[in-house]
């Protein structure tokens, strides 16, 4: 053994030697030269063509041995200089990878071992964002995502958001339909190609639903093959969330809020926007109030393109005592009369946010009444207010100047008693233009 | 809540190269680090705390933070888009080695909300951005083998798709 090491010890120091020389070679004049002339001289000088050969395809393996090994250090070295040049300690890299998005996660993965080594941690995905602008994400990868999540999992986003909430970086070119569709203005029905089906939230359930109920945040965007069944059995295994999100599926609100009523009783804040399939989203009086017993915790309430009549937004109103945020815009019925007499002791008290946007039949009288309301100090708490509507108020035809000096609209007034106010008040300015 | 007095107690502290900075109890509060330390000592801190991992360019950078976040708290009317104004700024304002700098002392003094800010600030810049934006802009070699790296590529070709051109 010992003599062997000895051996050994020697051999290294040969190549130690041997290397050190060769690489200390002067470059000058030519290297590549001196060294072709050098091997030419040995060849010429070998005993026999074999042995010749012999030479050269030693001098191919050395070559690749050496640019190996040199590689190799090279990405050793470069470790070295990652870990040293990286600032943030392991816990806080995986804070920052668990706010980007997965797609730019698996990117930050690909950057350097250091990165792949740290995104591998389950916390790295507790927040899983596979939105994409186009549809390239599938079921499979879905599962596999929320599995490296595992017990980490707190929230998931899901689905096509064309606009530019998502990357412009990661778009991929549209195509000539989709590019259409886009120009069109129907940003919510991605449903031909997308290839999330109805079943993309399957590992939620699986397991009676021991990742769902890790579940605090699930946003769904335009996955168009979901259906209300497979929404609501999702949605059955989610007790602790809190912020559900719904943008153009083709599910019944009336469906989807019964489950949360029934399921989600730690809910704080629900947002949907109705699909433009054009499905008219009716709420009966039942529903809402299933959904003000069960869900008392709601503090933002967002219903936007829906059909729902003004006393049972006034049910919701007054039944939510802690809402802040209320989103109305684009229903298709609304006229303004849930908010009389709010704003007080009878609810809407502690409401900030108020977004009545193109409600079609936004009443011009319901809206002073509001603002007058806002004047005497009632929604104390309210500093977003959007009126604005394309359409113009109540079906009137005025100038954007009309309605201002309207007697019966005191946006002045309201301006003047609370300047610190967000007040939308966008009228189309003439309307001939707009639709000729 | 706001308990901002002319008679309010100071503290002072100590940067790494000597410089002396008094501040207020209330914004000694949110260096939990600080905190820890005043609450360790018996007797009131009259000395300066020294902090032997920060330096003056970040200690001050931090103060400033707090001390304009305490200010928009107090005025509740504009106080998110104040902030949110004054973040974008500080955020702009950073150099990469500035930002580092300014990570590594909001960790060490434990500033909560700062070291979120901070972050975040640091998720955006990776946020839907090539391989080799990222490995530029914070100094990264690439240590993997082609193979290595194609095969990485490949387990997550969806996100590969189309990411290049940037």
């Amino acid at each position: 053994m010992d003599s062997r090491l000895h051996n050994n010890d020697n051999d290294d120091n040969h190549v130690d030697h041997v290397l050190h020389d060769f690489l200390a070679l002067s470059d000058l004049p030519s290297l590549s030269l001196s060294l072709s002339l050098s091997l030419d001289r040995l060849l010429q000088s070998s005993a026999s063509l074999s042995d010749g050969d012999h030479l050269v395809d030693r001098a191919f393996t050395m070559g690749s041995i050496l640019l190996e090994v040199a590689n190799h250090s090279y990405r050793n070295r470069a470790s070295v200089h990652n870990s040293l040049t990286w600032p943030l300690p392991p816990d806080l890299t995986m804070k920052v990878f668990s706010l980007v998005d997965t797609s730019s996660l698996c990117h930050a993965a690909a950057t350097c071992k250091l990165f792949r080594n740290w995104a591998k941690d389950p916390f790295c995905y507790s927040h899983i964002d596979l939105r994409t602008p186009v549809p390239k994400v599938n079921d499979a990868l879905v599962a596999t995502i929320i599995h490296r999540a595992g017990k980490a999992l707190r929230s998931l986003m899901l689905g096509v958001v064309p606009d530019a909430t998502t990357s412009s970086g990661s778009c991929q070119p549209l195509s000539d339909t989709r590019r259409k569709c886009y120009s069109c203005g129907h940003k919510r029905s991605q449903k031909d190609s997308c290839h999330l089906t109805r079943c993309c939230l399957n590992p939620l359930n699986a397991d009676g639903g021991a990742l769902g109920a890790l579940l605090r945040k699930l946003h769904l965007y335009n996955i168009g093959p979901m259906d209300s069944p497979s929404l609501v059995e999702t949605l059955s295994v989610c007790p602790s969330l809190l912020d559900l999100e719904i943008v153009g599926l083709d599910v019944e609100l009336g469906c989807i809020l019964s489950s949360v009523s029934a399921n989600c009783h730690l809910i704080e804040r629900f947002a949907f926007a109705a699909s433009t399939t054009g499905r008219n989203e009716i709420l009966n009086i039942q529903t809402c109030s299933h959904l003000v017993a069960g869900c008392p915790h709601l503090t933002s309430l967002s219903l936007r393109g829906i059909r729902i009549h003004d006393y049972k937004v006034r049910i919701l109103v007054k039944g939510f005592q802690k809402l802040k945020y209320l989103d109305f815009s684009r229903s298709v019925s609304i006229t303004g009369s849930f908010l009389r007499n709010l704003g007080n002791s009878n609810g809407g008290n502690f409401l900030e946010f108020l977004n009545l946007r193109d409600c079609m039949h936004l009443k011009e009288m319901e809206v002073a009444r509001l603002l007058t309301a806002i004047i005497a100090g009632n929604f104390k708490s309210l500093v977003h207010l959007d009126i604005s509507n394309r359409e113009g108020l109540g079906l009137r035809t005025d100038r954007q100047h009309t309605c201002y000096s309207s007697s019966i609209m005191p946006v002045k007034e309201v301006l003047d008693t609370r300047p610190w106010m967000r007040l939308m008040v966008d009228y189309p300015s003439d309307r001939s233009n707009r639709d000729p | 809540m706001s308990g901002i007095s002319d008679t309010e107690r100071m503290i002072t502290l100590k940067t790494v190269e000597g410089t002396l900075f008094d501040v207020k109890s209330s914004i000694a509060k949110d260096i939990k680090t600080v905190q820890a330390f005043i609450d360790d000592s018996d007797d009131d801190v009259t000395s300066p705390i020294p902090l032997p991992n920060v330096f003056t360019r970040e200690l001050s950078r931090i103060l400033d933070y707090l001390n304009n976040h305490h200010r928009f708290r107090s005025d509740i009317e504009k106080a998110d888009e104040e902030m949110a104004r004054y973040d974008a700024e500080f955020a702009k304002s950073m150099s990469h080695e500035e930002l580092k700098a300014l990570i590594l002392a909001a960790n060490y003094l434990n500033v909560k909300d700062l070291l979120e800010f901070l972050n975040q600030t640091v998720a955006d810049v990776i946020q839907n951005k090539s391989v080799e934006f990222v490995r530029n802009f914070f100094g990264i070699e690439n240590d993997y083998t082609p193979e290595e790296e194609e095969k990485l590529r490949n387990e997550n070709e969806w996100a590969f798709n189309g990411v290049e051109q940037d």
